[in-house]
């Protein structure tokens, strides 16, 4: 069932600065308090309720997503596994065992943080491999990506149509193999 | 791997599949693991891919408002100002920077087509990339916070800037300079109701040999872009080239692309 702040997520997708003005009202000083007590500092809390935004944004941005659970829990718990990547960086830092104060950690919460932090993985791999393409296939999957029909992509390439449908085929092949040699794959739902 | 599976696989997802030849490419998905999993990581890919290149001006959109709030809710300082916010988290940072690169061409490309470079948000990105993020030093020897913070402020660290320059004005309130200059460090650091209302004051100040105070609440507008902004930044470029006020060549350049 939506959540009522499932608003919040609808002001992520549409902008609505009055209501992510709310958000941060409402949220951003736990995230800092939690941040400045395990070893961060203000600007390292601003960055990682940033990146957990637009995390969520993204996941948000898929088709059929609905928050199911208070985003409070959701929010912290992504803004929780980002800060102990970040910690885990910074060696020679203790990392204190953060305590989840206060919330209300439904399996929801668990289970969208956890989808969340996938999805973000799939594409920094994704985008890592692409980068390893070469350049006729780059330029091919970004113009289809970007909207475009095959004919366009055709047309833009000055390919025949036929070539355009079997060098993606090709492109997408060598991605595919790319992404399943990695030996991040299997960790990653796909 | 077999290459026409993808062909197939594309013609599935888009819908190109008659009735009949859907039935079969499903049950052979069913019954081909080999050919399932590769179905779904292709799926996948092309879900997320779309949707990081159609949306990513939305996605910056987004990322300019998390900035600005960023700026009201915590203090970050120079950090913040410097900080390209992406979708990802740092790490992935070099991968994008890869990719970026490798698609420059067509980004070149697509500007030519959709002229979308002169959008006055990138106009105003790239007048301060080129004429704000660094400051000349002054000659005067004496103003030594106002060095000390002009200093800073090309180090980029702008709170240490803003600290001498509100210093200079403690001592020297009608100092131009400095005024200007605390305009222009909430300008770098995405504050922007605060350089618009300094620029505003800028603007208002008397006995100046020439003001900048509109050219620079137009910019902060163009970068802002919200709602109104671009209407307004328009009548104040207008005013700059009327009033022949500091900016006017710029002014003009720019208001040929409104």
């Amino acid at each position: 069932m939506e959540h009522p702040d499932q608003k919040y997520i609808t002001a992520l997708l549409n902008n609505n600065l009055e209501l992510l003005d709310e958000l941060y009202q409402k949220y951003s000083g736990k995230i800092k308090w939690m941040i400045l007590k395990n070893n961060g500092t203000e600007a390292d809390a601003a960055d990682i309720f940033q990146d957990a935004l637009l995390s969520i944004y993204h996941k948000a941005r898929t088709k059929g997503f609905v928050l199911t659970c208070p985003l409070d829990a959701f929010l912290y718990l992504i803004c929780k596994n980002k800060w102990l990547n970040e910690l885990g960086k910074r060696k020679g830092r203790p990392v204190t065992i953060l305590e989840d104060e206060g919330y209300n950690m439904g399996e929801d919460s668990f289970q969208l943080a956890e989808e969340c932090t996938l999805q973000e993985e799939r594409l920094i791999l994704l985008l890592e491999k692409i980068a390893e393409l070469g350049d006729a296939c780059r330029e091919l999957l970004h113009l289809s990506w970007s909207g475009l029909t095959m004919e366009g992509v055709a047309e833009k390439l000055g390919f025949t149509y036929g070539y355009a449908r079997k060098k993606k085929s090709e492109c997408m092949a060598k991605l595919v193999i790319l992404v399943k040699q990695s030996s991040k794959f299997s960790e990653l739902k796909w | 791997m077999n290459t026409d599976w993808f062909i197939r696989f594309e013609e599935y997802l888009h819908g190109q599949m008659g009735r009949e030849e859907k039935s079969v490419f499903e049950a052979e998905l069913s019954s081909n693991e080999e050919m399932n999993a590769a179905f779904q990581v292709y799926r996948t890919i092309e879900a997320e891919m779309n949707l990081e290149i159609q949306q990513h001006e939305r996605r910056d959109e987004l990322s300019r408002s998390l900035d600005q709030l960023n700026g009201k809710y915590f203090s970050t300082g120079s950090r913040q100002s410097t900080r390209v916010v992406s979708l990802l988290s740092r790490q992935s940072i070099r991968a994008l920077l890869a990719v970026a690169a490798s698609l420059l061409v067509l980004l070149v490309v697509y500007a030519l087509f959709f002229q979308s470079s002169r959008s006055p948000e990138y106009l105003a990105e790239n007048y301060v990339d080129t004429h704000l993020r660094q400051l000349s030093q002054t000659m005067d020897a004496s103003q030594d916070h106002l060095q000390l913070g002009i200093s800073a402020y090309n180090e980029g660290d702008f709170d240490r800037a803003l600290e001498h320059f509100q210093q200079v004005l403690k001592n020297a309130p009608d100092n131009y300079e400095a005024f200007k200059n605390i305009g222009l460090v909430y300008l770098m650091t995405g504050q922007y109701e605060m350089a618009l209302q300094q620029f505003d004051e800028l603007a208002e100040m008397e006995n100046l040999y020439s003001n900048p105070g509109k050219f620079l609440k137009a910019v902060t507008l163009m970068r802002r872009n919200e709602a109104t902004d671009k209407q307004e930044a328009k009548n104040l470029l207008e005013q700059v080239v009327r009033e022949d006020a500091s900016g006017r060549d710029q002014a003009e350049e720019w208001l040929k692309s409104f």
